[in-house]
């Protein structure tokens, strides 16, 4: 194409756009609509019985602050770079911080739980892990795609991490389950695996849209 | 001095993009061409191959990602990202297409099926003879081999002493290459 007909289709394309939401406001909203869905799973599923001998324990309100923070830190990320040419060093920083500590947090949890028996799987773990990625994925990938990422293979798998990494705060309300066995395979590992197996797929299907 | 410059220009960018944001055409008319100069300083820098092309995909892009920019930033770096997004695109098409010729190369290893064997017209032949001429000396070999006389990629391989993998990525370059010398001259009548 010529590009003095490049620019006339251009112009004759142009309509007035509206700036993007500033990324704060966007967090905003995104915490808003991830916190109705955790309430909408504790309602569901039932908040863990043992709650309240639980939170005796400071390692379960840490693990719950960290998976706070962790997930939104990405999610902030994750928007940021899907602006061009912006990127956070504070909210990459705090997320790597945050990454780290449930790392070591885990390591306590399983030095200190001595209950390896695991009599059923309880493979609802992995499919509530499951669905809630997908929900709050869904929902952090659509204010993603308003945007433009230029690095769309980090911005997805950002994403995805803070998507798992929601969806392990949802099992921490709801799951009452402690053996280190069932904590490793139904918790952990999906929030891992989750991002590994779903990137592909994510970056096939953006590939076909775009 | 040179700052300032980028500065003020930088500012220019901004307060057009700023006004086509809000449907301005004119500014946004002045803009396209600003952008347009600006680009083909930028992409030279970075590219040698099919830079008209990557300056209309860097311009579309731009258009589409026009409320993503945020007026009171630079907005230099914003392009950048862009420009860096369109280029590594277009080096993924470039592979993806390269692997496509090589398809073609190892299917087309017969000589009578070749393009070049079944030219009748006389002026498109003396055209590729030249463009042949215009090759660096190792990559008009193996054209030279691979289409006109007639040998295979392994055998090509073997006399000039060059892995297969190599032979084929001369090939894929030479025509890349033939393809330009040709496209320019077709411009150029």
């Amino acid at each position: 194409m010529n590009i003095e007909t490049l620019k006339k289709n251009l112009i004759e394309d142009l309509k007035p756009v509206s700036p993007l939401a500033n990324t704060n406001k966007q967090l905003y909203r995104y915490l808003i609509l991830c916190c109705s869905i955790i309430i909408f799973f504790s309602y569901s599923v039932g908040v863990r019985e043992d709650l309240t001998s639980a939170s005796d324990n400071i390692l379960y309100y840490l693990e719950l602050a960290v998976l706070f923070v962790l997930p939104f830190s990405i999610a902030y990320n994750a928007l940021v770079l899907a602006i061009p040419g912006r990127s956070s060093v504070i909210s990459n920083f705090l997320s790597l911080i945050m990454l780290l500590s449930w790392t070591f947090i885990i390591f306590s949890n399983l030095g200190n739980n001595t209950n390896s028996n695991l009599i059923e799987p309880h493979y609802d773990c992995m499919i509530i892990v499951m669905i809630a990625t997908v929900l709050f994925s869904l929902v952090l990938a659509s204010m993603i795609s308003k945007s433009y990422p230029t690095k769309y293979t980090y911005t997805y798998l950002l994403t995805l991490l803070s998507s798992s990494s929601l969806g392990a705060l949802t099992l921490h309300i709801v799951c009452p389950i402690t053996s280190f066995i069932h904590l490793f395979y139904m918790h952990y590992l999906p929030v891992l695996l989750v991002p590994v197996i779903a990137l592909p797929i994510v970056l096939y299907l953006i590939r076909k849209i775009y | 001095m040179e700052d300032s410059q980028e500065n003020t220009e930088q500012d220019k960018f901004a307060i057009l993009l700023g006004k086509a944001q809000s449907g301005d055409s004119d500014s946004y008319s002045v803009f396209l061409d600003l952008l347009y100069q600006k680009l083909k300083v930028i992409v030279s820098k970075k590219t040698q191959n099919n830079k008209e092309d990557l300056i209309q995909e860097i311009m579309i892009s731009v258009h589409h990602a026009r409320h993503t920019y945020d007026s009171s930033r630079p907005f230099l770096p914003w392009l950048y990202s862009i420009v860096n997004f369109r280029l590594s695109d277009q080096k993924r098409a470039y592979w993806r297409n390269g692997r496509k010729i090589l398809h073609f190369i190892e299917n087309t290893e017969d000589p009578k099926h070749t393009a070049v064997n079944n030219l009748k017209n006389e002026d498109l032949t003396n055209d590729l003879s030249g463009a042949l001429s215009k090759l660096p000396e190792k990559q008009k070999t193996i054209v030279t081999m691979l289409k006109l006389q007639g040998y295979s990629i392994k055998e090509i391989s073997e006399k000039l002493s060059m892995s297969t993998t190599a032979v084929k990525v001369s090939a894929s370059r030479a025509y890349n290459t033939l393809r330009s010398i040709l496209t320019e001259e077709k411009k150029q009548l």
